[in-house]
């Protein structure tokens, strides 16, 4: 099970999205096992009070959203403090208006979701045979994310603002992967830090390249500095990618449907409302950058209308509830995306109003989502739903406001979001004018769908849920609902946010935004008219066009980006075992492997350095002769080690080598040296003799007449010829003179021997000048002694 | 001179090098004893002078061997004893748990022991 | 002044050869040698702070003339790597000695193995610091068949004649250094290696990089590491990924940059080739391997090809750039060794902070390495050495959190709980990491000095 799911860390696509899979079965099988790895803790009950953790996690978000409001009110506010003066990092944190915009929504929609996640998670647990203790780690992880969210709506420092867009990730990957005894959300967890982690690293590419151009992370002092340039556009390219992950755009799009393996509260908040509008929050803010290169705002509006279309289309065919909302919130960050590059006041201050308008919207149709699901024993396709305005009338209520307000209907915030589209459309010609309005159409069509085919009709099933939802389940959906109304009525407070927070994207420029009814033939009326229109024909024919958008989310999903991920990561596992085959695993190639890189490295270093005049002979006249002898008797030995087959004949040629080179120290005046290697020797062929009798007889013997196979026997003396070559090219290079220029350590030590009272200098240098080497010298022979006496014991013993 | 030292720590190196690819587990420590002697070797074939041993009264007229090296050499050859030492009777041991001095033996065990491994983690 | 110099050598290795001689499983023993490890932890401590104040301290043995003597010297670069090699091996032997020590010789060699790191980063003289380089390596020999399982003394030989091929190679080089320079001070060698001839330099100079890239583990010198690292204790394995392999970095860097400076520059592409090499293999080869261990060897042999790389660029940045990954990565790897045979949710929550480290997610102070090798790339103006970097980075992404959720979230790990005071120096690890990435400027600050430390490549 394991093993699949490493290498196949994603269903297929088409089976999970199929519209007869048959997950219910499969969650009720995987339920049991999760039960019982709950360490003997009782499952948790739906009922009973409310749960503290979500108290308490709501209240402190109220509060904090208080706090911010005020502070907002009070006109911002900063803190600048030293962080790492080394790279001059600041915690640099600014109540501006995109930030109050960001830190309101994460704030306030938190405090929403949290009411709502108390009674939820306690029936989803329970559900699951989960014990209740379980939700702690689902409030820390979704308490830490709306920290972070606030630091990073607020931070003016391009490292701090990767620690807090790092972090998001960081629960967003906790909070997918809740339920990890799932494979969805196994995969889906995996996915979600993968594409968001990795692609964060462009941000971090970005900020550092901007960093060594102007010499700071500070934001503000980068703006003031910033000089339009090839330099600029590729780091203003890197972090707009960067941000365009985050929001799920095309091509990065597929970890969000995938991300919806988590709790509903989870997607509720972080994908739809809050992480995702990270994305467009980090674009908002570096957006003095990205308009200096008109090529990162024409990526934008491509994305954006790309993400669009292809949400909007996908969004019309999926059958599981979170599904059709996470494809719409594709599709909906593709507006915001495609009006930051279409540039200009109208963009900016249209992307930050488009945001709070989107998270409200959906946000509460998340949560519908999860309140129908519930209340239908875990039932989440839209075919099996059906007629359920009957049993909840105030969630179908609420839903069909937030379904309005997503549809850009009047009277509701959604209404501004798709006329402040087609008016900065409309700057850049009809082609594009026409793309933005087909957004719209798709949403009318896809979330009337969704509305009707769960509130509408007549019931498929008998509900098997609760008979009726507690109170907070419904009344976070309501409250959401009902700003998105206020809202859609009472204009000017987001009006006034929204076009404060275009300013700072557009680097202080004022950013004009009207928002207003206007009750005439202005073109944008205009347009939304015809999308009213168009949207309705297409929700009430759909069924006739859904084979197109059938084949194309299919098409989408067999060749799409996520079946390049599923595939690159199914083959990197694959190359990875193929690789593996080859690594070496026996001593042999493990020597050959220093062996021979080594001969490669010394024959490029010979190569790439002068060698005339470097290698001398050295003097040798007649004296030399006896010294001559004994060097080569030690070279034979050397050589005839190779050769025996008996062990024991082996250690005989072995000490020769031994006492020939003790000959040639004697010889060289080095009587110490000669004196200690015979004992080494000695000791050394006393050793081997000692081991050896250890072993049954015959045994060495016996295993050296093992036949060496053919492709060994030339390559083995091979490695050995190139070992000796570098060796000798290595010791004749570094021996042979120049001899320094400046004075010879060992001439002093001559000199000051009697200093150190000594007749014999070697024994001055050992036990006074260098003491040091003589004492940690003795300290590995003791450590020698231990692991010997250690080997021993445990040998004997086995 | 410089050369015939070179060349014979050449052949030394080089032999020590062919006894560390053999297959069986005591003539890798007879290699690892050759290439330590090459080591040796060199050490003192890097003094500067060559003559009498370095002992006070020095002999008058000849030259002094460099005492440096020889205190190097020394040190180093203990080193090498020590860690040579505990070689051969890791080679013990390696023999005592499996009673084979087939190297490639050897990595057949090592090699089953990682699929077993990697098995037991699927 | 001279005192508090010798004080951190001389506190581990009077108490490792007092300790050889008790039986290490008696846990009085086993704390004994805890305490010692302290003591001498705070003697690095106060002279490392000393150090970053006042700048380096020497002192010659025997007060001869530099040369003569032993020149020992306290600088940055080697007050950052002891600090950080006593620090894992202190928490290594706290962990084990929790667990129950299960070898009677464990605590003695522990100790003899600080004794011989700080003895190799305070070493002054060439061939001073191969006698200490030494001392480290056979406790590592006799330290990896501590388990007692049959196969582990097959990788413990494995390991030793491997690493004694390359202690030669290294032998080799300082006698070719000797006859060169006509000296074995550090400084004198420097300045004698400069007027060297360049064929005979630049010979010692891939001697020197092949010794030290064995000991690194680096591609393609690696196979040695894998086969050790798996089979070895946890508390060995942290002490040899989180400790031992730190002379391979501090090597590279001290010998290229320090003694070499001419050597590293014309040969900073076969570093940063070689380095790139490991980056790649060694994550390609961590993604599809199943057991924590082999995972984390791997992840090993790729992590040091970021120091390589970093080493490669060079200039002050580059060099600052290699500490600082360096000490992360040795915080790293201590941190997710030691949590290998541990479970619960409380290891799962410490080994992810090892894995967002590992992958460069801040908070954990990982992400710092990633900031400075981008920099050091962005620098270079290499786009090909960006990319690197980012796809080794992407890579270790899925290897880190295949292993992480198939250990904690899949797998056997994440049933049962191991027993609390196992936990305990995983857990402090994990806080540690968090807290340098939370409040970055002590690693920046003394990775910067460090490099500042390495002569005419600094600033």
């Amino acid at each position: 099970m394991t093993l699949d799911r490493r290498t196949v860390p994603t269903e297929a696509p088409e089976a999970r999205t199929s519209e007869a899979g048959s997950a219910t079965s499969d969650r009720t099988g995987r339920t049991a096992e999760s039960g019982a790895a709950a360490d003997g803790h009782p499952p948790a009950r739906p009922d009973g009070p409310f749960p503290p953790a979500a108290a308490l996690a709501a209240t402190l978000a109220a509060l904090a959203f208080a706090a911010t409001l005020y502070a907002w009110l009070r006109g911002g506010g900063s803190i600048d403090l030293p962080w790492a003066p080394t790279l001059g990092l600041r915690l640099h944190f600014r109540l501006d208006a995109l930030g109050a915009l960001y830190a309101l929504l994460a704030t306030g929609i938190g405090a929403v979701v949290f009411l709502y996640s108390g009674r939820y998670l306690r029936l989803h647990l329970s559900h699951q045979g989960r014990p209740a203790r379980d939700e702690r780690s689902f409030y820390a992880f979704m308490l830490l994310f709306t920290v972070s969210m606030v630091g990073l709506a607020t931070a003016q420092d391009l490292l701090l603002l990767f620690v807090f867009w790092d972090l998001t990730a960081i629960a967003s990957y906790f909070l997918i992967g809740f339920d990890r005894h799932e494979a969805a959300s196994w995969s889906g967890a995996l996915m979600a830090l993968l594409v968001t982690g990795i692609t964060a690293v462009l941000l971090l590419v970005g900020s550092v390249m901007l960093f060594v151009a102007y010499g700071t992370f500070s934001l503000p002092e980068i703006i003031a500095e910033a000089r339009p340039g090839p330099a600029l556009t590729v780091a203003a390219a890197l972090i707009a990618l960067a941000g365009l992950a985050k929001s799920a755009q095309v091509p990065f799009h597929f970890w969000l449907p995938n991300a919806m393996a988590a709790p509903t509260p989870v997607s509720a908040y972080l994908h739809s409302a809050a992480m995702v509008a990270a994305g467009v929050l980090l674009i908002g803010r570096t957006y003095p950058l990205l308009q200096e290169s008109e090529l990162v705002l024409d990526g934008m509006l491509v994305v954006g209308l790309a993400s669009m279309l292809a949400g909007g289309l996908i969004a019309l065919t999926r059958e599981r509830l979170k599904q059709v909302l996470a494809y719409s919130t594709v599709a909906q960050y593709g507006y915001m995306v495609a009006l930051y590059g279409l540039g200009g006041a109208a963009g900016a201050a249209g992307g930050a109003f488009v945001v709070a308008a989107h998270a409200l919207a959906k946000s509460a149709l998340f949560m519908v989502s999860g309140a129908v699901t519930r209340a239908s024993g875990g039932e989440e396709r839209l075919g099996r739903l059906g007629g359920r305005w009957r049993t909840m009338p105030v969630v179908a209520g609420a839903g069909a406001l937030a379904a309005a307000a997503l549809a850009g209907l009047p009277l509701t915030a959604g209404f501004f979001k798709d006329e402040l589209l087609f008016k900065a459309a409309l700057e850049h010609g009809p082609v594009v004018t026409a793309l933005v309005a087909a957004g719209p159409v798709l949403t009318l069509a896809y979330i009337g769908r969704f509305w009707g085919r769960i509130f509408l009709g007549s019931p498929k099933e008998a509900p098997t849920g609760p008979r009726s939802l507690a109170t907070t389940l419904v009344a976070p959906i309501a409250v959401l609902a009902l700003i998105s109304l206020v809202f859609g009525l009472w204009t000017a407070p987001l009006e006034s946010l929204a076009a404060e927070a275009g300013s700072v994207s557009l680097g202080g420029e004022p950013a004009g935004l009207s928002v207003a009814y206007h009750l005439d033939a202005r073109a944008t009326n205009l347009i939304a008219l015809g999308v009213y229109t168009l949207g309705g024909l297409l929700l009430a024919t759909y069924p006739r066009w859904l084979p197109v958008a059938q084949a194309f989310a299919l098409v989408a999903l067999r060749f799409g980006p996520e079946r390049a991920y599923v595939s690159s990561l199914r083959q990197a596992n694959r190359l990875s075992s193929a690789l593996h085959r080859f690594e070496v695993r026996d001593l042999r190639r493990r020597v050959a492997a220093v062996l021979v890189p080594c001969g490669v490295l010394v024959t490029a270093g010979f190569l790439a350095t002068p060698t005339l005049g470097q290698y001398e002979v050295g003097p040798l006249d007649g004296r030399d002769a006896p010294l001559a002898i004994v060097l080569a008797l030690a070279a034979a030995a050397a050589l005839a080690a190779m050769a025996p087959r008996s062990q024991l004949v082996l250690v005989l040629v072995l000490s020769s080598a031994g006492y020939s080179l003790a000959a040639v120290f004697a010889l060289l005046g080095a009587p110490d040296v000669a004196l200690v290697a015979v004992l080494v020797e000695t000791l050394f062929a006393l050793l081997f003799v000692a081991v050896f009798s250890l072993l049954p007889g015959g045994v060495l013997d016996r295993e050296q007449s093992l036949s060496v196979p053919p492709s060994r026997r030339w390559r083995d003396p091979l490695i050995a010829v190139v070992s000796g070559l570098f060796a000798l090219a290595v010791v004749w290079g570094t021996l042979s003179s120049p001899v320094p220029r400046g004075p010879r350590i060992s001439e002093r030590l001559i000199e000051l021997a009697p200093a150190a009272h000594a007749q014999d200098v070697v024994t001055a240098i050992l036990s006074d000048f260098r003491g040091l080497d003589t004492l940690a010298e003795a300290t590995v022979l003791l450590i020698a002694l231990a692991g010997v006496g250690g080997a021993l014991s445990r040998a004997r013993s086995s | 001179m410089t050369l015939l030292v070179s060349v014979v720590v050449a052949i030394v190196f080089g032999s020590g090098c062919y006894l560390l690819l053999k297959g069986d587990l005591f003539r890798v420590v007879a290699g690892t004893v050759l290439i330590s002697n090459a080591a040796v070797l060199t050490l003192v074939g890097a003094g500067f002078t060559r003559g009498a041993a370095p002992i006070r009264p020095f002999p008058p007229g000849s030259e002094v061997s460099d005492p440096l090296v020889q205190a190097l050499a020394l040190t180093a050859l203990i080193i090498g004893f020590g860690v040579t030492a505990l070689l051969l009777t890791l080679a013990a041991r390696v023999y005592a748990s499996s009673r084979t001095v087939d190297l490639d033996q050897l990595s057949q065990i090592e090699a089953t022991r990682e699929d077993e491994l990697e098995e037991a983690e699927a | 002044m001279t005192d508090l110099l010798f004080l951190p050598l001389l506190v581990p290795w009077l108490a490792a050869v007092g300790l050889v001689l008790l039986d290490g499983r008696r846990p009085g023993v086993a704390w004994l040698a805890v305490g010692a490890l302290a003591a001498h932890l705070a003697a690095l401590a106060v002279l490392a702070a000393r150090v970053f104040e006042r700048g380096p301290e020497q002192a010659v043995t025997g007060e001869w003339p530099a040369g003569v003597g032993i020149v020992v010297r306290a600088d940055a670069l080697g007050m950052v790597f002891a600090l950080l090699s006593s620090a894992v091996i202190l928490a290594a032997l706290v962990h084990e000695t929790l667990a129950g020590v299960g070898g009677r010789r464990f605590p003695a060699l522990v100790v003899f193995m600080a004794a011989g790191l700080t003895g190799l980063f305070l070493a002054r003289d060439v061939f001073n610091f191969y006698v200490f380089f030494e001392v480290a390596m056979i406790s590592a020999y006799a330290l990896s068949t501590y388990g007692g399982e049959a196969r582990q003394a097959g990788a413990a030989f494995v390991f030793a004649v491997v690493n004694l091929l390359g202690s030669f190679l290294f032998l080799i080089a300082v006698a070719g250094i000797y006859h060169q320079t006509g000296t074995l001070d550090m400084d004198g060698v420097t300045t004698g290696l400069a007027a060297a001839g360049p064929n005979a330099a630049i010979l010692i100079a891939v001697l020197v990089l092949v010794a030290f890239s064995v000991k690194l583990g680096l591609f393609p010198f690696h196979p040695w590491l894998p086969a050790v690292y798996i089979g070895a204790r946890p508390a060995v394995a942290a002490i040899l990924a989180g400790a031992l392999a730190n002379i391979g970095s501090y090597g590279v860097l001290r010998f290229g940059a320090d003694l070499l400076p001419a050597q590293l520059r014309a040969g900073s592409i076969v570093l940063v080739v070689l380095g790139s090499a490991s980056i790649v293999y060694g994550a390609v080869q961590a993604i599809g391997r199943r057991d924590s261990a082999e995972v984390l060897a791997y992840s090993a042999i790729g992590q040091v090809g970021y120091v390589l790389v970093a080493v490669g660029v060079g200039g002050a940045v580059g060099l600052g750039a290699a500490v600082l990954y360096a000490l992360v990565n040795g915080l790293n790897k201590a941190l997710l060794f030691l949590s290998i045979d541990l479970r619960g949710w409380l290891v799962g929550a410490a080994f992810a902070v090892g894995a967002f480290s590992v992958v460069g997610v801040p908070p954990a102070a990982g992400f710092l390495g990633k900031v400075v090798m981008f920099r050091a790339g962005v620098e270079t103006g290499s786009v090909a050495l960006v990319v690197l970097i980012f796809l080794g980075g992407a890579l270790s992404f899925l290897y880190m959190f295949q292993l992480y959720q198939t250990d904690f979230w899949a797998g056997a790990r994440e049933v049962g709980r191991s027993a609390p005071r196992t936990r305990v120096v995983v857990l402090v690890l994990a806080v540690l990491v968090l807290a340098l990435g939370a409040w970055p400027e002590p690693l920046l600050a003394v990775s910067r000095d460090a490099a500042e430390a390495l002569g005419p490549e600094g600033p």
